[in-house]
């Protein structure tokens, strides 16, 4: 990438922005002088993008020392610019950004300074709108706000176009259009659901997710909305989720307080498997490139793998507070296009129809690479009495990895711990991201040598990750100490935890009657990556 | 605020902003010997200053700061 950077303030302040990029800077009166000459080394230079910018500042100290009418002064800015660009246009290829100038009131007038047509706010309002320049910092300084915009210490002590703490969030601007340019353009949002566009977990909720109208939900109503904005821009949407289909599906089709409908989203990809892969499906199957894609989940830990396995994907950072999806979405500037035309309106469509065409397997990628990445820990362990509030949460509420889906109270639970047919083991799991506490309950009643798993369940937020397998193998081990010789399962099925209807089968247990059994001899130990051992903080 | 606090305070400060690790930040160190220090890092030093000590420059202080001396000079006579 070839950059030209124009300015009429310090233009070097960016350079240490820039440092992949080739570089060509002008300041102050030089502008006008590559711009004007045909031979100058602007032109030589052959930019694939040339950045002209103008500050407020600059503008403001002529408008003040005019010897001319308001209307005159801003006749001959508007000429001065319009030929500035005419003459960019005529003697080069590349892409020309121009930014806008902030509106910004020297109150003369006091709160009448927006009504007066000859005040400098109106001024800068009129050549804005004559200009319409393509780099809008207008907008970025109010975002930042013009107190911490326009410090005028710097500007007098060397020429700063704002704040040298904002500079950064002027270069990022520049960036983005210039990625932009070269093609990396966003063509589709991938969205979680749960957590994501609306609240709560789809499977242990159902149709009593978060959404709506008051408190929360509107949150999540008002993020489906923008999301839906996009949609409208030419922007595909596509699902990529951790769920059962048919909940889903039933939730677009009918949940009354849902913004997006099934027509919306261009491509479903609900299932167990990891969500690389699904991005890497939607990819083929819209055949767009993932450099074109933006991946939105709340979980910290689906971003990082989608980060590990498609760099290429933009996984935007969220802070995890849903109130702030759509401040933070607008921030990242993922959204830079090079012009809206009528096709992109249209593009949404036509994706859709040829995917429905195409339904493409892709290649595995390895989710065990990062499993052992994660470097995740787990430690299995007899109740504590001070999990006993975590443990009876965890039975009230979890529903899709749960065996029997037995609901013990608080005094339930004590009556377990101190009962010696009963083993009751909790499950702790932290990884390189942090500490996930207690994800897991295990309670096994004890007859002569048979265990019989009472109760299993594991929190839908550490599904796929091996986890399973861990504690499987770890409880094995636990049982064969105790003298165990047998363990019989039994698969209560809900509504919810179909998920599970073949977890006994996938250990090697035999289908006995309604049961499962496993002689504790014939259990194989199952692959994971979880290390042994507590929670330890850096 | 001693000179000594001050100038362990600087250090990380200016090891971050002229990007090298190894700079230590002595009262007499100069913008020359420090390849980083540029007049466009200056600035950046200068807003950084303010903001890790939650203080604000007058113009004339940010005029009248060269080289660390000048800094702890106006440093020293905020009373930290």
């Amino acid at each position: 990438m070839r950059l030209a950077l124009l300015g009429d303030f310090t233009i070097e302040d960016f350079k240490p922005y820039f440092l992949e990029t080739t570089l060509f800077m002008r300041s102050f009166s030089q502008v006008e002088e590559v711009i004007l000459n045909p031979d100058s080394e602007l032109y030589k230079f052959k930019p694939d993008v040339i950045v002209v910018m103008f500050s407020t500042q600059v503008l403001r100290a002529r408008y003040h020392q005019r010897s001319t009418s308001h209307v005159v002064f801003y006749e001959e800015v508007l000429r001065y610019h319009q030929n500035l660009r005419e003459q960019l246009e005529q003697h080069s290829q590349s892409r020309i950004v121009i930014s806008n100038f902030v509106e910004v009131s020297d109150r003369l007038f006091g709160n009448h300074d927006h009504l007066i047509e000859t005040s400098f706010l109106q001024l800068t309002k009129d050549l804005n709108n004559a200009l319409r320049s393509n780099l809008d910092i207008n907008s970025l300084a109010a975002f930042y706000g013009h107190e911490n915009w326009f410090d005028a210490r710097f500007w007098y002590l060397s020429k700063s176009f704002c704040h040298p703490r904002l500079i950064p969030k002027v270069t990022e601007r520049i960036q983005s259009i210039c990625r932009s340019s070269l093609g990396a353009q966003v063509k589709c949002v991938v969205l979680d659901l749960d957590e994501t566009i609306w609240g709560g977990i789809l499977g242990d909720d159902g149709r009593d997710i978060i959404l709506g109208a008051e408190g929360e939900g509107e949150i999540y109503r008002d993020f489906q909305a923008y999301l839906l904005e996009l949609k409208r821009r030419g922007i595909l949407l596509a699902v990529a989720s951790k769920n059962d289909l048919s909940n889903v599906l039933d939730i677009f089709r009918h949940h009354p307080e849902m913004i997006l409908r099934e027509s919306d989203i261009s491509v479903f990809k609900v299932n167990w498997e990891n969500k690389a892969d699904s991005i890497a499906q939607i990819a083929r199957e819209l055949n767009i490139g993932l450099d074109s894609m933006i991946f939105i989940d709340d979980s910290p830990l689906e971003r990082s793998l989608v980060r590990s396995l498609l760099p290429e994907v933009r996984a935007v950072e969220f802070s995890g507070d849903p109130a702030l999806y759509i401040t933070e979405l607008t921030s990242t500037d993922y959204f830079e296009s090079s012009l809206l035309t009528s096709v992109d309106e249209r593009r949404g469509e036509l994706q859709q129809i040829e995917s429905e065409r195409t339904k493409l397997r892709t290649s595995f990628m390895s989710l065990e690479d990062f499993l052992r990445d994660l470097q995740m820990r787990g430690e299995i362990t007899p109740f504590k009495a001070d999990d006993l509030e975590r443990i009876v949460q965890l039975t009230q509420r979890t529903n899709q990895f749960n065996l029997r889906t037995q609901r013990y109270n608080l005094a339930q639970t004590k009556k377990i711990l101190q009962d010696e047919t009963y083993l009751p083991l909790s499950v702790t799991l932290s990884d390189r991201l942090g500490h996930h506490g207690l994800v897991s309950v295990l309670i096994f009643s004890i007859r002569g040598d048979i265990a019989f798993v009472d109760q299993w369940l594991l929190s839908c937020r550490v599904f796929s990750r091996g986890l399973e397998n861990f504690i499987m193998n770890e409880a094995m081990k636990i049982l064969k100490e105790i003298k165990i010789s047998k363990v019989v399962g039994e698969y209560l099925p809900t509504e919810k935890n179909k998920n599970v209807a073949n977890l006994f089968k996938d250990f090697g247990f035999h289908p006995v009657g309604a049961l499962w059994e496993i002689a504790i001899t014939d259990y194989q130990d199952k692959p994971h990556f979880i290390n042994q051992g507590p929670y330890e903080r850096d | 605020m001693s000179e000594t606090e001050i100038l362990l305070k600087l250090t990380p400060l200016f090891q971050r902003v002229f990007a090298d690790s190894s700079l230590v930040v002595t009262n007499s160190l100069h913008p020359d010997q420090v390849p980083g220090w540029s007049s466009l890092s200056h600035a950046h030093m200068l807003a950084e200053v303010e903001n890790v000590f939650g203080i604000r420059f007058t113009f004339r202080e940010m005029r009248s700061i060269q080289t660390t001396q000048d800094l702890l000079t106006v440093l020293l006579s905020r009373q930290l």
